[in-house]
This record gives structure tokens, C-alpha cells and sequence, in this order.
């Protein structure tokens, strides 16, 4: 027998050199040899790895030396919280992005709703807290780098001195802090619209971008190792930190044809291409404009949604007629007596144009941009506080292609009445529908949400 | 000494004994131990009047379900082969899952015992049947609430804020 148990011993010792003699004890889940851990995760689904990564010190560790090997799959929707002044927000289930009708219990994250969030980047939120103090977190680790204090911020306006905790309207990263990399790290922010700043982790106070032309900077992102920020009526501007001290600021592109309006625009790389997106809103009760529906462009003589590529001429002139006629219905609403302010405060995304920028050197506005009607398998993800981002919806399984998934709009103020209800959904570029997939009328609908990536398995 | 081939001193069934942690024997047919990938490696080479494994991580609770499971699949796998030689209709293969369904429908702490024996006696379809149950269990579930549901204790996750 001796021989035997020691064939066995040995052979054993190969999977798990130290085994201890069991007598029946209660299971120990975080002592589970890694081997086995492996083996579980590689089986989850990718909206599980986060959890599984949070679960303890042992599970973790799985889950960042499995993580090497995984494509980063997650984009979760980060919601308030239940309360009004929660201390805690929630992090839905990513893949089937229907909030309406999930089962799905959403992870609670630290982020008190006190905290102002006015960027999510690479799975670091940008936070303002009430004495004006910035900092980077990682919700999901804990890990917190701190920024300047806003106070140092550039004012938006020269005559405007006083801080509030909503002076940035939105924050960027250049890259995921790590402890290797963070002095590569660079902050950019839009701070009312109207000024630039930026600064790394560790500097004392933010820094000014100075530029002649007055323009109201409405999204920026990082693309090509450059900083690239569009400002109404949707121009874009690259900022270049080639030398880290001296940003310097260049036009890149000019107004794409027909655009006149101050609207909410953001900024998506797609595959190595450039877009740029107008979002439409509506800023009333009124229910009468249908933006799914053909009627209405039937009605105002407009031949969208078929695939037209249409640049300038007479699409251009049609989408004037569009905004204008939106823009007639607000003004009625105002002088039917409506409170402005409470109009402001229900609104809904109806659409989105998007724009492909065309790299042709030289080439005037007709010709950088073109209007686009599909954006085939990829999915863009917009909001008024995360960086705006594409993901190839065969990455990211339960995204539905050629669709915008948008959150809540409304740039806070520090005197702007809060909004009273959600405008979170799905636009289609198929079929010009929206759908919703939040409960708009869930409260609070204070602080407002936005698209969340974490890297759980960041070194 | 090597006398398996004489069939004279063959027993009519052959067995296996099996010894738990806790010192029990269970003698099971030779073709359900040799579900076990451990057991089989090298079985050839010993003396049948040897063939007892002792299994100093298997207590005799989780062992007997071990047993149940293999004694099923060698049992499930004989009428299936059978159902297809005389190609009639069989739902065998749907009815083992069902069975390895309920089968593997149990607490955490048993999940974990079988999971850790199915490791150590490297029976694959059970391993990767007790995998999917932890998987199919942690599926949707906060990590306070996986904690929970497995008796975790979270260890080393800062809580951000945590003291305020």
C-alpha cells in the first residue's frame, strides 16, 4: 500500500504541491486552487468578469492575469443611485442594455451622488466634490489619483469670478493612469464651453489654453495622439501636446455643410475614423413630433433614411427646414406661456445626424465632411459626461449595430434646475427610431448618467 | 507480479476499492474508477488483488456522490451506444444532462467538494460540469452578493469613501 499512496501523493503533488489531508470542513471559495479559478472564469460571461474581480484578494488576482488575455468586452451604464443624496450609484448590466426589464442586480460603486462626475475615460471617473477639489477615480478598485482644485481653472468668462462646482462642463483623458505611465497622463478640460485647460496628475493647478476666436468647445476626444475638440456649430480643433509644456492649438476641419446651431455635438473614432454626431432634442411635453416616424418626413418632403449620402445641396436645405421647424415648436411652447425653465427641464433626444470627416487635406466643408446613414456593426456610446466611444457591437455582444446609445444630455450649471426625467435610450440609424431603456420617469434622476468601461484587470 | 491475464483467478465482476479521507471503503466496478483519469493512468500496472486507492482528499460524503455520478455515465453511455446500434430513436444524451442537471443542483459547500475531487481524481465531464455550476451561479450577481452566496470574506478590496 505504501507504494501505492505514494504514486498517488506524487501524482497528485503535480496539479497542487501542498495537499492537506481533509477532514470535512466548511468550503473555503477564496482558498480555491487558481488552476480551477481559471477554469471558472474563462467560463463567465464578460459582463461577470467585474464581479468575479471585486469578489476577494484571490479571485482577483485571477481575474487580472486572465484579464491579459481577454478583449476588454464591458460597457456598463452608471445610474444614480436610490436615494436622492445616495452614497452609492449603480452599475448596470452592460449586454442586454435594456434597464427597463432586467432582473439583473446592478453593482453598487462608491460614488456618492454628492460628487459632481464630469468625464469617464479608460474606467477613471473625473470628480468635483464640494470644496471644489478634483481627483481621478477607479470606481471599481478604489484607486484615486488627485487633480488640481477647480478654483484654479480658467474662468469661463473674464467678468466671471465665481467657481461653482459645475465649471467643467467635461473632462478627458489621453491615456488610463497607471503608476508606470501616469505623468503621460493628460487632463483636458471644457470649462463652460468657452475655455480649455488641461493639466497632469501631480501638477498644482490647471492650465489655460489660450485661443483668439471665442468658440464654445461642446466634446473633445484623444485620437492619434492628439487632442481633438468640436465647437459649435462643429468645427474641430486638434490640441497637440507634442511638447507636454506648450500644447498647441490648430483648425483641423471646418463646419460641416448646413450646420448652424448650438447643439449638443460629440466627437467618435470608429475604426481609425472621425465622426462627428449632432444630437437633436426636444424641449417640451409635446408629443406630436414623431422622429420614427416616415410620415413625418413624408410630410415635410424629406427623402432620409434610405441610404442617401447626400452632401450639401438639397438634403442640406431639408435639414434646415427640420431645425427650423423644431425650432418653431419651442418658441410656441414659450409663448403659449410655458415656463421656459420647466422645458428645459423635460427633454428628449429625437435624433442624431452623423458626419464622417473625409482626410483630404485642402479641402473645404463640402468636402471634409459627409453625411453618413449607417455606421454598419458599430454601436457609439455619447453622453454629456463620458468620453464619447465606438465598439464594434461583435466585441460586445447584446449592442445593437449601426445604433447610438445615448445618456442624459443636459450640461449641469451651478443655477440650472435640475432635469425631471431621464433621456437615456437608443437611437437606431436604420430606421431613425428611439428607444428607450431607462425608465424616464425613475427617480432621482439627479446626478445625471453616463456610459462606464472599467478595466478590472488594470496592472 | 502481473497475473491479471489468468482468467482462472479473475472474479466474475471486477472491483475496485476505493478509501475515502475518513477512512471508508467503497468497492465500485472497475470500468466506473476508471472514469477517473488518475486512476486510470498506470492501471494496467498493478496487481488486481492491489487495486485499492486510497483518496486522502475525498471525504466519504462527496466520494459516494462521486461514485452515483460515475455509475451513471458508464450506465447512461452503454444504452446510448446500445439505442444507436439498433438505431432506434434514443433521448439518452438529453436525459444525462437533465440528470447531471439535478445532479450538480446542490449547496455550495457540497459544489465545492465535488468540484475539488473531481480536480483530484481528474474526471473531466464532471469537472467541467461542477465549473459551469459555479459560473452559472456567480452569473449576475454583485460581488457582495457572490460573496454571500459562497461564504467569502472580502479581503483586500478597498472601499472607496468607506470612511465617510
Amino acid at each position: 500500500m505504501n507504494s501505492l499512496a505514494q504514486f498517488f501523493t506524487t501524482h497528485i503533488s503535480l496539479k497542487h504541491p501542498p495537499v492537506k489531508v481533509k477532514t470535512m470542513m466548511t468550503a473555503d471559495w477564496s482558498q480555491l486552487p487558481q488552476p480551477l479559478l481559471e477554469l471558472i472564469y474563462r467560463r463567465l460571461f464578460p459582463s461577470d468578469h467585474l464581479g468575479f474581480s471585486s469578489v476577494c484578494s484571490s479571485w482577483r488576482l485571477v481575474a487580472i492575469e486572465e484579464g491579459r488575455y481577454l478583449p476588454h468586452q464591458f460597457v456598463g451604464l452608471i445610474a444614480s443611485g436610490v436615494t436622492m443624496d445616495s452614497e452609492t450609484r449603480r452599475l448596470f448590466e452592460p449586454l442586454q442594455c435594456d434597464y427597463k426589464n432586467s432582473n439583473r442586480a446592478p453593482l453598487n460603486l462608491s460614488v456618492p451622488h454628492r460628487y459632481y462626475c464630469c468625464g469617464a475615460s479608460f474606467g477613471w471617473l473625473v470628480l468635483v466634490d464640494e470644496s471644489l477639489d478634483m481627483q481621478l477615480l477607479d470606481p471599481i478598485s478604489g484607486e484615486k489619483i488627485q487633480l488640481p482644485s477647480s478654483t484654479t481653472l480658467p474662468p469661463s468668462r473674464p467678468s466671471f469670478r465665481n467657481f461653482g462646482k459645475y465649471s467643467v462642463s467635461k473632462a478627458i483623458l489621453s491615456c488610463a493612469p497607471s503608476r508606470s505611465t501616469s505623468y503621460r497622463t493628460i487632463v483636458l478640460t471644457i470649462c463652460g464651453g468657452l475655455r480649455l485647460a488641461y493639466c497632469k496628475p501631480g501638477d498644482e493647478a490647471w492650465t489655460s489654453i489660450e485661443f483668439e476666436v471665442p468658440r464654445e468647445h461642446v466634446d473633445a476626444i484623444y485620437y492619434k495622439g492628439k487632442f481633438f475638440a468640436v465647437y459649435n456649430p462643429g468645427g474641430i480643433v486638434t490640441i497637440d501636446f507634442a511638447d507636454p509644456d506648450h500644447p498647441t492649438m490648430t483648425d483641423y476641419a471646418p463646419t460641416p455643410p448646413g450646420e448652424f446651431f448650438w447643439q449638443s455635438r460629440y466627437l467618435v473614432e470608429s475604426k481609425g475614423e472621425l465622426f462627428q454626431l449632432r444630437r437633436t432634442c426636444k424641449f417640451d411635453s409635446d408629443n406630436t413630433y414623431r422622429s420614427d416616424s416616415d410620415d413625418y418626413d413624408y410630410f415635410f418632403g424629406v427623402a432620409g433614411g434610405d441610404g442617401e449620402e447626400v452632401l450639401g445641396g438639397q438634403s442640406q436645405n431639408d435639414d434646415d427646414y427640420n431645425d427650423e421647424v423644431d425650432n418653431e415648436s419651442d418658441q410656441s411652447d414659450e409663448s403659449d406661456g410655458s415656463d421656459l425653465l420647466e422645458s428645459l427641464r423635460c427633454y428628449r433626444t429625437v435624433r442624431f445626424k452623423v458626419f464622417k470627416f473625409r482626410n483630404c487635406p485642402g479641402c473645404n466643408n463640402l468636402e471634409a465632411w459627409q453625411k453618413v446613414e449607417s455606421i454598419g456593426d458599430n454601436a457609439f456610446f455619447v453622453g454629456g459626461c463620458n468620453s464619447s466611444f465606438s465598439v464594434s457591437v461583435s466585441d460586445f455582444l447584446g449592442c445593437k449595430p449601426n445604433s447610438i446609445y445615448f445618456t442624459d444630455s443636459m450640461v449641469p450649471y451651478d443655477y440650472m434646475p435640475e432635469p425631471i426625467r431621464h433621456d437615456i435610450g437608443i437611437f437606431s440609424l436604420e430606421d431613425k427610431s428611439v428607444k428607450e431603456i431607462y425608465p424616464i420617469d425613475s427617480k432621482p434622476v439627479w446626478p445625471p448618467s453616463f456610459w462606464f468601461t472599467p478595466v478590472p484587470w488594470r496592472n | 507480479m502481473k497475473d491479471s491475464f489468468n482468467p482462472s483467478i479473475e472474479p466474475p465482476k471486477k472491483t475496485v476499492t476505493l478509501v475515502s479521507s475518513d477512512g471508508y471503503d467503497f468497492e465500485v466496478e472497475e470500468e466506473v474508477a476508471l472514469e477517473s483519469q488518475v486512476i486510470k493512468d498506470g492501471f494496467e500496472d498493478k496487481a488486481v488483488d492491489d487495486r485499492e486507492y486510497l483518496l486522502f482528499n475525498v471525504h466519504s460524503d462527496t466520494l459516494e456522490l462521486i461514485i452515483k455520478y460515475c455509475e451513471k455515465h458508464v450506465s447512461s453511455r452503454k444504452s446510448i451506444s446500445a439505442a444507436a446500434a439498433s438505431s432506434s430513436s434514443s433521448n439518452g444524451e438529453e436525459a444525462l444532462k437533465e440528470w447531471d442537471e439535478h445532479f450538480i443542483s446542490v449547496d455550495t459547500n457540497t459544489l465545492y467538494d465535488i468540484l475539488m475531487a473531481a480536480d483530484y481524481l481528474n474526471i473531466k465531464s464532471l469537472l467541467d460540469l461542477a465549473i459551469q455550476k459555479v459560473a452559472d451561479t456567480i452569473h449576475g450577481r454583485s460581488p457582495e452578493q457572490i460573496r454571500k452566496k459562497f461564504n467569502i470574506e472580502n479581503d483586500s478590496i478597498i472601499d472607496p469613501w468607506a470612511s465617510e
